[in-house]
């Protein structure tokens, strides 16, 4: 533990010096003539044009909204595939009885050796039942996931530009219909 | 449960196909989602309109579960349901036997079903009220029902919750459709302001909520909930739950969070703030669900909590219950006092129906305090109790509960169903506007009365049994502890003060003059609002005449779940 | 395993110290993005030095996509909202009283 610290403090005083003494030296060494070119913020050779904190246009957030959904239902394939990927290696008919224990242990998240001893050794056949349910169990849940997709992509929450001649359209066909759901509400903004 | 195991029993041998067969309403109801964006992706919702996609897979989930409930409460052998059981291939080994299922997440009992029945009754009479009233309209249907169906897929995962996983999963699942569903009306500023602080207020109480199941798993070393207690008692053997053991103190702390979270969706006093801001910037029909369904899913779990923390009653233990039991207590009558005394100045229906739900949430968390209180017990210290007698009296408060949601099931739907064919016929949710209304529309002031009387607990309706039955469960708890005496005297006092505001709307409604000028409000009683809202009134008025198969019922389902 | 529950206990804190301050909606947000990932670390911790097991992992993975899939729907009010109101303080959103 001492020595892993040691490493640490050294890195971080290292790491300091390093930064901190070409600033020092720079500093001391170069001539002070300052003109407002010089003291202007740099921006990539640009002059700045007024503030950075501005609003982003607000289509990027929802974009961002349906990225993380579909982003992270991929952390749910992580245990699946490492349940899928011992299963594989496990369905090898022509693994050695060592080896097979060997990758039940690492299935089960045993120390090694505990499952040759209990006698929980994965059998090939086993194993390949386990890995064609895998295969059917992740397709129906990607199945599902890209449903919600083609229902996002078909509504048009996709486009950046959204086509909003044809949804004004459907709006007027449906102004009649849809009356009785509105008028409370626009009732209610205007009291 | 090693590899071996899992492959044989669980994908090779019994534990799929019965845990399917179980869970095949919920299936269901998500096949229906599928179809309702199916329906909406190929554009033929103008010919086949999502509400009836969304009506017809709630009535086939409901039927499911109705199966299921016969065939658990009767056995094989009913003629009338041979159909229906063979329908849905229901087997003595699947739905027949009750435990866990799904390798232990989930558990099928008495209680689960229970719930998940009336939680598909409330789903299909929901949908037909939104039906009737329209609120989303045809372009948007498929993702209200969405959202509404996702969210009772939730809170039947709630019902029958046996893992902490299962729990919180089951929380979120009931909430986050819920925070859509309150900004549904998206063009209104009142609709995303109270879904902001709904969600605000909900997302923190989510993470307070699982701070605290990561420490109460943690230190008990299990997230099963049937081997919590056992756990408990284990760690803590020998008198060591004290406050000077760092231990005790995280799991209390963690046990505290979790309490809160789900105080926070049961609406309860410190963390009911998004109540009634949620409820009136919401249309009526979402705040009719919110204030039933999500409420009876919060209460499965909380009792499914409370009864897998004190299963066990090690003496060295009471310490814990008694505190647990009081703490609730607590909590239950602060609710229903400040509920019954805010409502009292309200001016706006919705409003005012939101706080009568506050105190509605006391009072039947006063029940599910007086069960803890009671199972906590030790036999020999109670005068005149033996233990088989404790363990009558807990059933009791169990099936006071379930009476009580059963009951107010239908008066709570009944009163917010007719704010809203109100609204749609004058635009206007204030008190005020509901001047002499029963002249012009008769039928849905009369409901309106039944709904409101049974909410105040008067006879004969089902509101008065209700009520009746968790006073008596706190009068036997009070034997235990003199504290759930002071619960039951508060809990009397605000029965009559409640009576005080609900008939400030009555006597608006009856015993004045429509104003001249005033929109009308003709509702017929032979139009489908009208017979909808006499559907929904009639079994409060049933309830209230014949309640005896009712509560034998709740009091076998409390029989086997206590066991 | 205390040093992770520490840490845990830390994040925890300062999301709730975020949460009870912050009047920016988004900001209340982040606070609970922190409490959610303080319980994870615990989760996680408890599975490799508890008794915990892989329950724990599994706990945390669900609690990732649960809290994205919660982050995504108030992003989304918070943004109706903003729509409506021009602004995402929550002090403003005061219609609502009685």
């Amino acid at each position: 533990m001492t020595d892993l610290l040691l490493h640490f403090l050294l890195f971080i005083i290292a790491g300091s010096v390093l930064v901190l003494a070409p600033m020092l030296i720079g500093k001391l060494v170069r001539p002070w003539l300052p003109t407002p070119e010089k003291q202007s913020v740099y921006e990539c050779g640009e002059p700045a044009i007024g503030s950075s904190y501005i609003q982003f246009d607000i289509r990027f957030y929802v974009v961002a909204l349906l990225f993380i959904i579909f982003d992270v239902e991929v952390a749910f394939f992580f245990p699946w595939a490492t349940v899928y990927g011992g299963a594989t290696q496990l369905a090898d008919s022509r693994l050695s009885d060592v080896a097979r224990s060997n990758l039940s242990d690492k299935l089960l998240n045993l120390a090694p050796g505990t499952s040759a001893a209990s006698d929980t050794v994965v059998s090939a056949a086993d194993a390949l039942y386990l890995a064609k349910t895998g295969v059917v169990d992740i397709a129906v849940f990607f199945a599902f996931i890209l449903v919600g997709f083609a229902y996002v992509w078909k509504r048009g929450d996709l486009d950046w530009v959204r086509s909003l001649v044809s949804e004004f359209q459907q709006s007027q066909a449906l102004t009649r219909t849809a009356v009785v759901a509105d008028q409370p509400a626009k009732t209610e903004m205007a009291s | 449960m090693s590899v071996n195991e899992i492959i044989e029993h669980a994908l090779k041998g019994e534990i799929l196909p019965r845990s399917v067969q179980i869970f095949g309403p919920e299936i269901a109801l998500c096949l229906t989602i599928l179809a309702l964006l199916f329906v909406r992706m190929f554009e033929i919702h103008r010919r086949l309109p999502t509400n009836l996609v969304a009506l017809l897979g709630a009535l086939i989930a409901f039927l499911g579960v109705f199966s299921q409930f016969m065939y658990v409460k009767g056995g094989s052998e009913i003629p009338a349901m041979m159909a229906l059981f063979q329908a849905w291939g229901l087997t003595p080994e699947g739905v027949g036997e009750v435990g866990p299922y799904f390798t232990g997440l989930l558990v099928h009992d008495q209680f689960s079903v229970f719930f998940r029945l009336g939680l598909c009754l409330f789903l299909v009479l929901m949908i037909a009220l939104t039906v009737l009233s329209g609120i989303p309209d045809s372009e948007d249907g498929q993702d209200f029902y969405t959202l509404l169906i996702g969210s009772s897929v939730g809170m039947m995962l709630a019902c029958g919750a046996n893992h902490l996983l299962t729990l919180f999963l089951a929380v979120e699942m009931m909430s986050v459709p819920s925070y859509a569903m309150v900004a549904f009306q998206k063009g209104r500023r009142q609709a995303s302001e109270a879904a902001l602080k709904y969600v605000i207020y909900g997302a923190g109480a989510a993470g307070v909520m699982l701070y605290g199941l990561s420490l109460v798993a943690g230190v008990l070393g299990t997230a099963s909930m049937p081997e919590l207690a056992a756990q408990v008692s284990t760690a803590f053997a020998g008198g060591s739950f004290v406050l000077t053991n760092p231990v005790a103190v995280t799991l209390a702390l963690g046990i505290l969070m979790v309490l809160a979270g789900l105080a926070f969706k049961l609406s309860l006093v410190p963390f009911h703030f998004w109540c009634p801001d949620a409820f009136e910037g919401a249309a009526a029909e979402v705040g009719g669900f919110l204030s039933v369904a999500s409420k009876a899913g919060a209460f499965a779990l909380l009792v499914r909590f409370c009864i897998a923390l004190t299963g066990n009653p090690d003496p060295s233990l009471a310490g814990l219950n008694l505190s647990l039991g009081i703490g609730l207590g607590v909590a239950a009558a602060v609710t229903a006092t400040f509920g019954n005394l805010a409502a009292y100045s309200q001016k706006n229906m919705k409003r005012l129906l939101a706080y009568s739900t506050i105190a509605h949430a006391g009072y039947m968390l006063m029940a599910v305090s007086a069960l803890v209180i009671i199972r906590g017990a030790n036999p020999s210290g109670v005068p005149g109790l033996t233990s088989a007698g404790l363990d009558a009296e807990a059933r009791r408060c169990l099936e006071a509960l379930l009476y009580y949601l059963a009951v107010y099931l239908f008066m709570n739907l009944g009163a917010f169903a007719i704010v809203a064919l109100i609204r749609n016929q004058i635009f206007s949710e204030e008190i005020e506007d509901y001047r002499g209304l029963a002249g012009e529309a008769p039928v849905l002031c009369v409901c309106m009365l039944i709904c409101l009387f049974s909410l105040v607990g008067l006879p004969p309706l089902g509101g008065f049994w209700a009520k009746l039955e968790i006073f008596a469960s706190l009068f036997q708890a009070g034997r235990v502890h003199w504290f759930m005496w002071v619960v039951l005297g508060i809990a009397a006092v605000n029965t009559v003060f409640s009576l005080f505001y609900y008939m400030r709307v009555l006597k608006s409604m009856f015993l004045t003059e429509r104003p001249v000028g005033a929109r009308s409000a003709l509702v017929p009683f032979r139009s489908a609002p009208g017979l909808y809202v006499v559907m929904v009134s009639v079994p409060v008025l049933l309830l209230g005449v014949l309640a005896g198969p009712l509560s034998q019922t709740a009091n076998n389902v409390a029989r086997i779940l206590l066991r | 395993m205390n040093a992770y529950l520490a840490v845990a206990a830390v994040l925890f804190v300062c999301g709730v110290m975020c949460m009870a301050t912050k009047r920016n909606g988004i900001g209340v947000l982040m606070g609970v993005e922190l409490v959610l990932n303080g319980a994870n670390i615990n989760f996680v911790a408890f599975s490799k030095y508890g008794l915990l097991g892989l329950d724990g992992q599994i706990f945390s993975l669900f609690v990732i996509v649960l809290a994205a899939a919660e982050a995504a729907v108030a992003l989304a009010i918070a943004l109706n909202f903003y729509n409506n109101h021009l602004t995402i303080d929550v002090d403003q959103a005061s219609e609502l009283k009685n």
